[in-house]
This record gives C-alpha cells, structure tokens and sequence, in this order.
C-alpha cells in the first residue's frame, strides 16, 4: 500500500495525465471557461492563476466533473471522461476545498475512512491504518477521533488534504485551499502542500498565493476572461517581459 | 394594567349577563340526528319525532326550542351540567342514566333488535356468542352487549355500523328497531333484521336533577299529547306503528349506590381496563405509523430532491407530488375512513393494521417535506465532497446527506411525531378502541365527563412528556459531535 506518489516529474515523457481540448462552461449568458486547452503530466505542480471571475476554478471543477462541461473534450489517462465510470474516475482524482467540506457529523478517522472503505479501494482494517499512518505523518495522530467542529480552520484543511490522499488518487485538484483560512494557518497548509509536490504528487492549484506559487509550480496557466492566456514556468512567468495583462495582474497581488 | 384587565373583565361578564337573559327564554334540546325517524336531518333542519314533540313542550312553555347536534354518548352529559335543558334522542331508560338524570315519561317502547347480512346463518340471540358485534357507541344496545355476550365494535353512529356490516367487517349490528328499519328499507338486499330483538326498552326526555320544574312541565305535555292522539299522530307520520308506551315511570326510582366518582369511572367494572388496553393500542399504532411515515417520508424526500438536482425520475417525482398534494390537502379522519371502508373495503384485516397504514401514510406526507427541508439546509460542498471521492449518488446520500439532514430536522420531525400521537385520537371513527375511545366508553357508561376525560388528557400528557424527554436525550447525542 502506498499512499504517497513515488514517481518523479520525468519532463517530456511523463505520462499525461489530463489531456484538455477547447474546454467550454457557461452559465446562463455568462461563459465561464471559453476554450481552454492543455496538457496535465504526471508529477506535474501546476498553478492556474487569474484575476478574480477569471474561469480558473470553474475550470478546476470541470476537470472532475462537478460542473458538466457544455463543450471540448476531456481525457484522463487516455479517455474521455464523459464515457467512464465517474465514480472510478473521481475516485482517482482527488479535490481539496476553498471550505475544507469535511463531514460535520463524522469523526476525523471516519471522514478518512469513508471513501476508500465504501467504494471497496480498502478493507476498513486498510484503511484505518493508511489514515493513521497519514495523520501521524501531518502530526495530527491524537485528534484522529476528534469531530471537525474541534478544529482550528488550518487543521480542517490539513484533514481534508488526508481525506483525499488515503484514496492514493493520480492528482489531487486544490481549489483556493487558503483562502478561508486566518493568515496564521496558511502556513501549515502551504507547508504540507509544498511537502506533497516535492514528494512527487501530481497536483492543479487554483490559489492566490502567488509567492507559494513561484516557490512550488513547475508551471503555470494564468487565466483571464476564460480563457488561458499564458502556460509557462515560473521562471518565465515572473521572468523580465510577461504581457501587459500579466503584469498588471502581478502589480495588484504581490 | 389593572384597569385594562377590570375593563375586560367587566365586558365579559356583561356578555355573559346577556347570553344568559336570552338563555332564560330558550329551551336547549341535544341530540344526535343520525338517528332516524327519531331525530335526523333535512337540509340543515334536524327533524324528526324527538324535534316535533319537544315543539310542542316549547310551544307549551312559550319558549323558542334550539337544537343542538352533538355526539350521542355526549347528551346526557351536557344535560347534567346544566349546557342544555333536555336530551331528546330516543334515549333508553336505564339505571345509570338515572344516576345522572332525570327522566320523563316514556313516550314510546323501542327495542333493541339484531341485523345481519341478508345471507347471514344467524337467527337469533342466541348464535351470537363468538361473534364481531357492531354496536352504536354508548346507546343501550352497547351496553347489553358489552354486559351479556362480549366486547362489541363501537361505531359513531348507525350508518357507519351499517357500512361495516356490509362490508363484512362485523357479523352482526345492534341497533334500535326504528333506525334498524329506515336501515333495512335502504339495502333491503343487503340486510336483514332478525324477527327475535335483543331487548325490549322505553324512551324517555332527559332532563338535569333538580329541574323539576321542566319534568313536570315535559310529563304535563306528554300526557295531554297522548290523551288527544298528537302523539300518536306524530309517531305514525314516522312510520312508528304499536301503541306508545305507558303512561307510569317504568321501574320504581331505586336510590342507585353512592360510589364515589374515582370508584365508579375507574374501579367498578373493571373500567380501567378500557384506559390500558386503549393505551396500547394508540402507542402501537403510533409508533408502526411513525416508522411508516419515516420510511415513506425518507423515499418521498429523496426521489424529490434527486428529482430537484438534476431533473432524473420525472415520473416518480410527479406521484410524489401527487401524493404530498391529496395527503396534506384532506383531513386525516378522511383518509382514515377511504382506507377502512374503500382500499380494505373487501379484505378483512385488523383495524389496528388499518389505522397504522393510514396514519403512516398520512404521516409520511409531512415527514417528507420536513426532510426534504433537511436536505436542502446541507450545504453543497458535503455533496461535492462525497462526490469528488468517488462515493455515488446514493452512497452521498446515505452517508453524508441524510445523516446531517436527520439531524438538523429532528426536533420539526419530533413536533410530527408528537402531532401524530394525538392525530390518533380519531382511530374511534373505525371502532377502533384506542385512549380517547377508551374515555368515550367510560364516558357513555358512567354518564360523567370530567374524570374520564382528565385522565385520558394526562395520559396523552404523560407520553408527549416522556417522548420529548428521550427525544432531547437523542439531541443531545447526535450533538456531540459539535
């Protein structure tokens, strides 16, 4: 059992793990995502980043289908996802919250527990030990039959992290994971996240912390209006001459 | 403060005062009109022998008569606490009721008689033991059943004996002769009235111990009726044939034994029996609905919220709407009696069992709106998070959704449960021997309202206050994780 990916960023010949083509999502008259293209490998710790309205996390959300994309295609690991079983498919693909989304009404271990033993990924023996081992290594062992409503926002966050993790998904979608946090828990979060890149996880970010992404993408979509308007490295992205609209995105965040 | 209250006190007191004077010149008669050719309706007169001759005591009098329609095992109550004058309505001379009024005399002999179905094997009084005996709540037939052969079936009234008898739910209905009559004309295929009665009674008007005055003036009426032929003239115009009764007191007026009020609704007879095994049959009905009405209200909530969320199960939806509409839009004494008399029309199941389907049924409707409710106060993030897990539909439900839904709505949900308890209390319309039919029988055998009726409410109370006490603990429980 293993429950943390091992595989190493290998560059070009990684295995792809989403492949996106002229993704579309509309709400009403509005186009959230109008056309987004691209590529996601494994071990890959890419950060989308965008003004506010800007599509990014509707994008992340069609990624696991939690909003039905209106138009393009979306392959994971070679096929269409619309034409696989989603509940295998989500269930290797793991999503993190902007609020944390544990179950209120479950302890810390069952919030753990619950996917990997009802979808028959894990025996209940399995995967107490595999959550365990997890909360050990976070450093939250001793609250592991706590009820969420006992922990501090930054906790909650690190939980939920677990949550995902004991499912030993292909890539984890973090959406705005901080940004419901006090300044003082952001810490923890970034750190175990920055952890888990280096341990080689495949990852999609959609956050605003912007210095956390410099230190820890190896690449980044911006997005504006929809539509992804720049995929680079960081390097190049914060580099000498990003776009007009980029460095006034830059000059309002940092 | 003070002066407000006086004043409204003062206003109150004046209506009373003038109620009162209006009262002076009125002559309250109570009865039940189902009851013909005795007292029934026309239109929305009460007519019939009863109305005629008490006509005639007004007119004699010079008051103005008003009918009241109350429930029979009621009428010799509201005479004895002075809420009307007289009870007319075909009322046998008994020797409980004597303990509670006064009667006048009998204006004509009536008898108990035994009617079945046209094809019934049944002949006589003495084929009745073992057998399902329908008898109109707290009339004497009740009484001579209840003491002589067994416990009998108590309907409201005789149609609804009728029904029942038709539809095979009983063997056997006692009624009065002349009701059983007007019965048999209207279904003369259907049913039959034995040749041999039950037993032979005199009616008589009931008047409040102590109002000599309105005896003496009935008894006056009555006699000069039955010396010039009125009397005789209204029973025939009825059909009532037989000479009316003698003009004496039936039975010399016996001092009844001094019990005590406890003694006699309680203790003699074995009464008490009435309130326990009433008792159990509302708690067993209302917890078998109550766990209906989860199951129904559940399903109900699910396929309406499934349905809400991404537009699947359109044609299940559209029953459970349905279904939510006629439950909450009729009474549930209605349902009650579809389910008994049409949907179990033909079959012969326990009432108990009938009483629990329609009350579960009933029930369900309003359980599935409040967990419905539930379910839509989970935020969408729970759902999302379920499903990111790769966790289905139903398994989101069943594990994330429900649970925190159940928990949110559980005091709406113990509210239902506590209005179902006493929903219950109507069960009596299908002879069902529930708690409050259980005081309506002592009521109707001891002729006393205030202790059988206490009783019954503290019961009621005492249940209410033990459910709610375990359903806060439960609260409490599912807190805990807060």
């Amino acid at each position: 059992m293993n429950t943390t990916p091992t595989t190493k960023p290998e560059g070009e010949n990684a295995e792809t793990l989403f492949r996106i083509s002229d993704l579309k999502k509309v709400f009403g008259d509005h186009t959230a995502v109008n056309g987004v293209s691209a590529e996601i490998h494994r071990g890959e710790a890419v950060f989308v980043l965008g003004p506010s309205g800007s599509g990014k996390s509707t994008f992340l959300r069609c990624l696991n289908l939690l909003e039905m994309p209106d138009g393009g295609e979306i392959f994971f690991r070679g096929d269409d996802v619309r034409r696989t079983d989603v509940n295998a498919f989500r269930a290797r693909v793991g999503m993190v919250f902007q609020h944390f989304n544990l179950f209120p009404h479950l302890s810390v271990l069952d919030n753990i527990t619950l996917a990997p033993v009802k979808t028959g990924r894990l025996s209940k023996g399995e995967a107490i030990f595999a959550a365990e081992r997890l909360l050990k290594r976070i450093g939250l062992f001793e609250k592991r039959h706590a009820f969420p409503q006992q922990l501090s926002g930054g906790q909650k966050q690190r939980i939920a992290i677990v949550r995902a993790l004991v499912m030993n998904p292909d890539v984890i979608l973090f959406d705005e994971p901080t940004s419901a946090l006090d300044p003082e828990m952001v810490g923890e979060v970034l750190s175990l996240m920055k952890d888990l890149a280096q341990g080689g996880l495949t990852m999609i970010v959609v956050t605003h912390e912007i210095a956390f992404a410099r230190e820890v993408a190896s690449r980044i979509l911006f997005m504006d209006h929809g539509q992804v308007i720049s995929d680079s490295t960081p390097e190049r992205f914060f580099g000498e001459m990003p776009s007009p609209r980029i460095r006034e995105f830059l000059s309002k965040v940092l | 403060m003070k002066t407000l209250f006086r004043l409204i006190f003062i206003s109150f007191a004046l209506f009373l005062c003038a109620c009162d004077s209006k009262r002076e010149e009125q002559l309250i008669m109570v009865t039940e009109a189902t009851f013909p050719p005795y007292e029934f309706r026309e239109g929305d007169r009460v007519v019939g022998i009863d109305p005629e001759i008490m006509q005639a005591v007004a007119d004699a009098v010079g008051k103005e008569l008003v009918i009241q329609d109350m429930s029979f095992d009621s009428v010799i109550a509201a005479v004895s606490t002075g809420k009307a004058d007289v009870a007319a309505s075909g009322i046998t001379v008994t020797e409980e009721r004597r303990r509670q009024v006064n009667f006048s005399l009998p204006y004509v002999e009536a008898r108990q008689v035994i009617i079945v179905p046209a094809a019934s094997p049944i002949a006589g009084k003495d084929d009745l033991n073992g057998k399902r005996i329908g008898v109109q709540h707290g009339t004497t037939g009740d009484l001579f059943v209840s003491r002589n052969i067994g416990e009998p079936e108590r309907f409201q009234n005789g149609a609804l004996g009728v029904s029942a008898l038709i539809a095979g739910k009983i063997d056997v209905l006692v009624l009065d002769d002349q009701p059983a009559k007007v019965f048999e004309n209207k279904y003369p295929d259907k049913i039959k009235i034995l040749a041999e009665s039950l037993t032979t009674e005199s009616y008589a008007f009931a008047v409040a111990k102590g109002n000599e005055t309105l005896l003496a003036q009935i008894d006056s009426v009555l006699e000069s009726m039955k010396r010039d032929g009125r009397l005789e003239a209204i029973l025939g115009k009825y059909g009532v044939t037989g000479a009316p009764a003698a003009g004496e007191l039936p039975a010399a007026e016996k001092a009844p034994e001094a019990h005590g009020a406890f003694y006699t609704n309680f203790i003699e007879n074995g009464r008490w029996r009435y309130l326990v095994e009433g008792l159990w049959v509302t708690i067993e009905v209302s917890f078998f609905a109550v766990v209906l009405g989860l199951i129904i209200g559940f399903g109900v909530a699910v396929v309406r919220t499934t349905h809400d969320k991404n537009g699947s199960l359109k044609l299940l939806n559209f029953l459970c709407k349905l279904y939510l509409t006629v439950i909450r839009g009729t009474p549930v004494v209605v349902q009650l009696l579809i389910i008994y008399f049409v949907i179990f029309g033909s079959v012969d199941v326990s009432k108990v069992l009938v009483a629990i389907v329609a009350f579960g049924i009933n029930s369900g409707a309003y359980v599935a709106e409040i967990i419905r409710g539930g379910i839509q106060s989970i935020d969408k993030g729970q759902f999302e998070a379920g499903r990111s897990l790769g966790l289905s539909y139903p398994q989101t439900m069943i594990y994330i959704i429900l649970p925190q839904a159940f928990k949110n709505v559980l005091p709406a949900l113990g509210n239902e449960f506590v209005v179902l308890l006493k929903e219950t209390s109507v069960a009596g319309y299908i002879a069902l021997q529930d708690l409050t039919k259980a005081g309506d029988i002592i009521r109707s055998q001891t002729y006393t309202s205030f202790l059988p009726l206490l009783a019954v409410a503290a019961i009621y109370l005492c249940i209410v206050m033990l459910f709610t006490a375990l359903l806060g603990k439960l609260e409490r429980r599912l807190k805990r994780s807060e």
